[in-house]
């Protein structure tokens, strides 16, 4: 079995293990993998439609 | 940089929620196992080879053949401050070109548990057997660790959303339409 790589579907950088791809900065967004800005502007509605449909889930 | 900005939010007292949401992307595993995984790809485009974010009029379908099989995983980079997510659905807006066909393993009921990934194949897919669907599925058809009703309370992925455009002999011109990906998020 081949050793699994990560690649960055922005910047297209390669590393070897996850810790490496979420600790990096991607030179295309200015942001790592953990920020929510690395998702692009689009995100945030996404997000609040998320806990929106949660938060209604969770005191039904 | 990230500390700072998300000081900023709180000392402004108007804190954005997504400054304390999780962080969800899609990724495409590829090639032989383990395979390479890429994160927070761009396109779901299918076509006559095996790699993410593929160029489909460089890598066109021959009428009559299949698409190379895509696996694909919701992954969670960051909880934020949320505790859960789950509930996660996919499905297609837009019609396919001619006869073709859209399958995949997402289903909302009988679901087969996690896909073990395998290298992707174009010839007629063992795991991607259900129609994929075209409007928002009334529940999850993806699951998280085999199960429809599993969450993650930490990073992680989901299963393996496998799918395979099949296309007709008479069918000569592609198509453009939309992947949707939903999930539920508890703060």
């Amino acid at each position: 079995m081949q050793e699994e790589k990560h690649v960055c579907g922005q910047c297209i950088k390669e590393f070897k293990t996850e810790k490496e791809y979420l600790d990096h900065v991607c030179e295309k967004t200015g942001f790592s993998p953990t920020d929510p800005r690395h998702l692009g502007g689009e995100f945030k509605a996404i997000s609040e439609a998320a806990l929106k449909r949660g938060e209604e889930r969770k005191s039904a | 940089m990230r500390y700072v900005d998300y000081q900023s939010c709180i000392r402004q007292r108007k804190i954005d929620r997504v400054c304390k949401a999780a962080v969800v992307e899609i990724d495409e595993r590829n090639g032989a196992p383990a395979g390479t995984l890429t994160h927070n790809i761009t396109n779901s485009n299918m076509g006559s080879i095996d790699t993410f974010n593929l160029d489909p009029v460089a890598n066109p379908v021959i009428p009559g053949q299949n698409t190379y099989e895509k696996f694909q995983q919701i992954h969670v980079t960051s909880m934020g401050g949320s505790s859960k997510i789950d509930n996660l659905k996919v499905w297609r807006t837009g019609a396919l070109g001619g006869a073709a066909i859209h399958l995949t393993n997402l289903r909302t009921t009988s679901y087969g548990g996690a896909v073990v990934y395998a290298q992707p194949v174009n010839t007629t897919s063992s795991l991607a057997t259900q129609t994929m669907p075209t409007s928002l599925p009334g529940s999850s058809n993806l699951g998280i660790s085999g199960s429809l009703g599993g969450s993650l309370t930490a990073p992680g992925w989901s299963d393996y959303d496998v799918e395979q455009i099949q296309t007709n002999a008479a069918d000569i011109a592609g198509s453009t339409s939309t992947k949707n990906y939903q999930y539920d998020e508890t703060a």
